[in-house]
């Protein structure tokens, strides 16, 4: 029976997710107003499935969505999702849900097309660590997702308003001050996280992992994109330079940890992978 | 029973004619009292910078008609010629169409004028003010402001800035987050430049600094926004610790160079400064916008802005046109049923009539617990047959034709014909605009 429902809930969730987008999307450019009607109680569904189907996910195969890469990034979309819906609930300001739940989209797509079931869960992630690591992790890839929504954003705007450009983006987005704040306060949320989760990584891992190695190419990316972010927060509250550069940085950082999350995961032989 | 429309507008006449016709509120409430005294039963003038309009109903439609309202409104300012043609004319359902179009701003020389709602609920105020207006009038003016405030709430149409001065602020709102926290360097005391300062003052800045080439101008204007003045030769430092600058002066020079933004920009830490360069010839290098975190815009950009917010407008305006077309379509429904409402009144009692002449004879063969048991089910009865043809009537108003040839039939059926309908009371059959009467 679970094993049916979480079926029904994993073919279901792409479409919810499809649905929500484009609802916010013709919003956005087309001031839809059917579409406006209707994006919130879409949210609402999509949020409420995709929780299910973490439920019955877990249920079915009776240990946490932590074991592939593509588990995780069903996670890190449910962040961006909330997290999105709670800023909506907070700031009634709907401008940005079309990109915010674009990135999710992305995500969840990938997610639902590439998921493969271990038939024998790796022994190491029954280790309790790897809860507080994962979590960490989730909210940390979760919240520089957001900061680099919010900095394409900024470059989008600031590319618009220097070429006099006055369309949808122009009309719809919050200020090059707002965008650049939100950007940078998800970026030290995230990073924060991220720094947690490498810790316990780098004093869990050498014994828990028997091929453990400094030189893996997961680690060393993953320790870039936090360097990334590093610079991003040093350069804006420090050296104060040039916002568009920081905005520039912030998302080559996020696109970055997204290549560790796919391409390294599927390419490149590394002990982060549990299949 | 007419409704007329009689006026001035910016469609019809100069503003040279529609500025000195325009009239104060003393003028209105003298000139209802006036026409409620004497040709009209209800009266509503709307005079706003660009309209003088005269609604009403006349107690004597072949008495008063069009010219008649035209020379009197002509009248109220004798000292100025207004001729014939400067005039509209609108009767009931061009009258009516015109009203709401004011309302929705459709008819606005500023399509989307969000002022003048306000300007319709003041006149409207100040006619019932004095009385002048009744059930026809209120009830047109109750559907027009519905219009409007549907307008409002259901199109674009008002969304926007439409003029340069109030672009720039809308540009400004688009970089910097609390703009009343921001600091504006205006360069140049020019009508544009202060209109532009009033706009920013009016989105709640009050950091202003002024700089003009005859200081005492500058003096003279910044008590009114509390900005601070500063000597047009050390108007370069202040770029420093301005946020927005607006240069409109009327110097053939360039004043603003590339270097003199570079130079500020790195005492400033590379915060956004956005420059607005509302002069013709522009005053500001055009290279200074290549320098990181600076936004230059001239009078062209804000003109883009200008621009693509009216096309927006105008993109709207097939739905504020059905807005207003189904109001017409409710209103008429209402006003139609006016027609049918004396007959209606009339057959009641006829049968009423009957009933009580026959229920007399009938009195004192019975009890008095049987002739109240006849009386309710002689009424009853009555309900029963009338209640077919009254809903009949109501549901033919939108059809003025068709109601018209029934309520004919009914008056010959019944013989209503001798019995001369009294027009005045339609207040029982009046449907009200329910939710939306906020008066």
């Amino acid at each position: 029976m679970i094993s049916i429902i979480n079926n029904f809930l994993e073919t279901i969730l792409p479409i919810a997710y499809a649905l929500v987008t484009l609802a916010y999307g013709l919003a956005f450019v087309r001031d839809d107003a059917y579409a406006a009607g209707w994006r919130t109680r879409l949210l609402i569904f999509t949020l409420v499935t995709h929780f299910f189907y973490i439920g019955t996910h877990t249920a079915e195969y009776a240990r946490c969505m932590v074991t592939t890469p593509f588990e995780i990034m069903s996670l890190i979309a449910f962040t961006i999702t909330a997290t999105y819906a709670y800023i909506e609930h907070r700031t009634k300001s709907r401008e940005t849900g079309f990109f915010m739940l674009f990135v999710a989209f992305m995500f969840v797509v990938v997610s639902s097309v590439m998921t493969r079931m271990p038939s024998v869960p790796n022994p190491v992630l029954e280790d309790n660590t790897v809860g507080i690591h994962v979590s960490t992790a989730i909210f940390g890839y979760g919240a520089l997702a957001i900061s680099a929504v919010y900095s394409f954003l900024f470059l989008i705007l600031y590319r618009n308003i220097r070429r006099n450009t006055f369309g949808p983006f122009f009309k719809h987005l919050p200020s090059l001050e707002s965008l650049e704040k939100l950007s940078v306060v998800a970026a030290a949320i995230g990073l924060t996280f991220l720094t947690v989760a490498m810790l316990v990584a780098l004093i869990w891992l050498p014994d828990a992992i028997p091929n453990f190695s400094y030189a893996d190419p997961k680690l060393v990316i993953t320790a870039l994109v936090w360097l990334l972010y590093a610079a991003v927060l040093l350069f804006y509250y420090v050296f104060k330079i040039d916002s568009r550069r920081i905005m520039q940085l912030s998302v080559s950082g996020f696109l970055l940890a997204l290549f560790s999350m796919t391409v390294i995961n599927l390419f490149f032989s590394t002990f982060h992978r549990f299949i | 029973m007419t409704i007329y429309a009689v006026g001035i507008n910016h469609h019809t006449a100069p503003v040279e004619i529609r500025e000195r016709f325009a009239l104060s509120d003393d003028e209105i409430s003298t000139a209802l009292r006036t026409l409620h005294d004497g040709i009209l039963k209800e009266a509503f003038i709307l005079s706003t910078c660009n309209r003088t309009e005269l609604y009403g109903v006349p107690h004597d439609d072949v008495e008063t008609d069009g010219y008649v309202l035209q020379d009197f409104l002509r009248n109220l300012k004798p000292e100025i010629k207004v001729e014939d043609r400067y005039f509209f004319k609108y009767f009931t359902c061009g009258a009516a169409s015109h009203l709401f179009n004011v309302a929705a701003s459709i008819d606005s020389q500023v399509l989307g004028d969000v002022q003048i709602l306000k300007q319709i609920k003041d006149a409207y105020e100040l006619s019932l003010k004095e009385g002048a207006s009744d059930t026809i009038l209120n009830t047109l003016l109750h559907y027009a402001l519905r219009v409007g405030k549907r307008v409002r709430a259901e199109t674009s149409l008002g969304i926007g800035a439409i003029s340069i001065s109030y672009a720039a602020v809308q540009l400004a709102g688009r970089i910097f987050d609390n703009l009343e926290q921001k600091r504006t360097l205006l360069i140049g005391m020019g009508e544009t430049g202060l209109l532009t300062a009033r706009h920013f003052a009016d989105r709640g800045v009050r950091k202003f600094m002024f700089t003009n080439r005859t200081r005492k101008r500058a003096e003279e204007i910044a008590p009114k926004f509390g900005a601070e003045v500063v000597d047009f030769s050390a108007f370069p430092d202040a770029l420093r610790e301005a946020d927005v600058v607006v240069t409109a002066t009327s110097s053939p020079d360039i004043l603003i160079t590339k270097a003199m933004i570079k130079s500020c920009m790195k005492g400033r830490y590379n915060r956004p400064l956005l420059v607005l360069d509302i002069s013709v010839p522009r005053n500001v290098d055009p290279g200074a916008g290549s320098v990181g975190n600076v936004f230059l815009n001239d009078i062209d950009a804000l003109q883009g802005i200008v621009d693509h917010n009216i096309s927006k407008r105008k993109e709207e305006l097939p739905k504020a046109g059905a807005i207003v077309t189904e109001e017409l379509v409710r209103f008429f429904v209402w006003y139609n049923s006016l027609e049918a409402t004396p007959t209606i009144q009339k057959i009641r009692e006829k049968f009423e009539r009957v009933r009580q002449n026959e229920l007399e004879r009938f009195r004192h063969r019975i009890d008095e617990k049987s002739f109240e048991a006849v009386e309710l089910l002689t009424h009853r009865i009555l309900q029963k047959i009338l209640h077919p043809t009254m809903r009949s009537l109501r549901t033919q108003t939108h059809d003025v034709t068709s109601l018209n040839m029934t309520v004919q039939v009914l008056r010959e059926v019944f013989d209503l014909n001798d019995e001369a309908p009294d027009t005045d009371d339609h207040h029982a059959d009046e449907p009200s605009p329910g939710k939306d009467n906020d008066q």
